[in-house]
């Protein structure tokens, strides 16, 4: 199922707490672009059936009401619940807590407050990450993930958010100086990777065929690592 | 010996199906490759000299053979593309990846057979498209090294776990 028809499936089971969840996860970063120019293969993996939601409520009182909408619990971590929302499609609720002492906490926060709104489905609108959350979400995860550059995904979504969003350098400017430093300096340390032209080309496969483009994507982080 | 030897495209393929039929004899590997018997010879010699066959069996050493293939062969193979048409699916629109990836776009083996449609990949040897229903452990194998000859990081990871199962790799 492609991942908008299961954000739609979901905005409709869970309509009456949509205002209170906040879409994350990798599914944000396809519905953040709107560079018509930049194309990439649209890919449905078999793992993004579980959409994750943010909230700042207590994980008991949305379970509450998830309950009520006829969903049910099929699993419990320390401040995320798994909730069944039908044979194909799973949500994860995480809580966010500010005074939980994990600095990491503080993207999430960020995920949770700097949003935008997106039409899932007849007119129900979701909420999803913005796009400088969303890339501190993904650099806190690969520094958390250990793995190489030329092996991240998260830097490769990464690189795709910059590259397809045409907004992304103003609302970077303007967010604030946390998530600009998060930004800029794990961008810094991206230019001085010499595996950053494969993780564009392997991001955007028409950059293998238009040196033209990996530059212009190139020459963008660099303005943004400043 | 004067001269660097070099692998070919066509020893992967050979390597794939010692994996899949290990200690075969030539002529059971040409049949099921479609290579020739001396192509099949040659491919193997060249194989032990790079180590990814051991010395005293025919039989590849998977561990080293996946290492090769996840980390080696996207570089000393590079991936050739062209113009969308119609052909045999590859990389993640083949039958190896219908449960774990759905695409909305994909690649083919340009072929006037073929029944998908997707961006042409030149395959690393002549015969793969022949490969479908003849042979389709070594047609999977193949469409997975595709896969991380063309794919994305993520991808490329889940080719790496799906070669590992093919191959009989522990995970470490």
């Amino acid at each position: 199922m492609p991942a908008r028809e299961r954000l739609g499936l979901v905005a409709r089971a869970i309509e009456p707490i949509l205002n209170r969840v906040v879409l994350a996860g990798p599914p944000v970063v396809d519905l953040l672009m709107t560079d018509q120019a930049v194309r990439v293969p649209e890919l449905t993996f078999a793992a993004d059936s579980c959409l994750q939601l943010l909230s700042t409520s207590m994980v008991d009182r949305l379970g509450g009401d998830l309950q009520k909408l006829g969903l049910s619990r099929i699993g419990r971590a320390a401040n995320a619940d798994r909730w069944r929302v039908s044979d194909d499609v799973t949500i994860e609720l995480v809580q966010v807590r500010a005074d939980d002492g994990d600095p990491e906490q503080v993207w999430f926060e960020y995920a949770t407050l700097l949003t935008l709104p997106f039409t899932a489905d007849k007119g129900l609108i979701v909420r999803i990450a913005g796009a400088p959350a969303m890339l501190a979400l993904e650099f806190a995860s690969f520094v958390r993930s250990g793995a190489r550059v030329v092996d991240s995904e998260e830097l490769e979504r990464a690189v795709l958010l910059i590259a397809g969003r045409t907004e992304i350098e103003r609302e970077c400017a303007a967010a604030p100086p946390e998530l600009r430093s998060i930004i800029a300096s794990s961008l810094a340390r991206l230019v001085r990777d010499d595996t950053l032209q494969i993780l564009i080309q392997r991001a955007l496969p028409d950059a293998a065929l238009l040196p033209g483009l990996a530059r212009r994507v190139r020459a963008r982080i660099l303005r943004m690592a400043c | 010996m004067s001269k660097q030897p070099t692998l070919r495209p066509g020893d992967l393929v050979v390597a794939c199906q010692l994996a899949i039929t290990p200690a075969a004899l030539f002529i059971k590997l040409a049949e099921a490759t479609g290579l020739s018997a001396g192509e099949c010879h040659n491919a193997v010699r060249r194989l032990r000299l790079a180590r990814l066959i051991l010395a005293d069996e025919r039989r590849p050493s998977c561990e080293i053979l996946h290492q090769f293939l996840v980390h080696g062969a996207p570089f000393a193979f590079p991936a050739v593309l062209g113009t969308p048409t119609i052909g045999i699916s590859t990389a993640h629109s083949s039958p190896a990846f219908c449960a774990i990836v759905e695409a909305t776009e994909g690649f083919v083996w340009p072929h006037a057979d073929g029944t998908a449609r997707g961006q042409s990949l030149i395959p690393l040897f002549p015969g793969a498209p022949e490969l479908p229903g003849r042979n389709q452990p070594l047609y999977e194998l193949l469409t997975i090294i595709d896969a991380l000859r063309v794919g994305t990081t993520r991808v490329r990871k889940v080719a790496a776990e799906l070669l590992a199962e093919r191959l009989s790799v522990s995970k470490a």
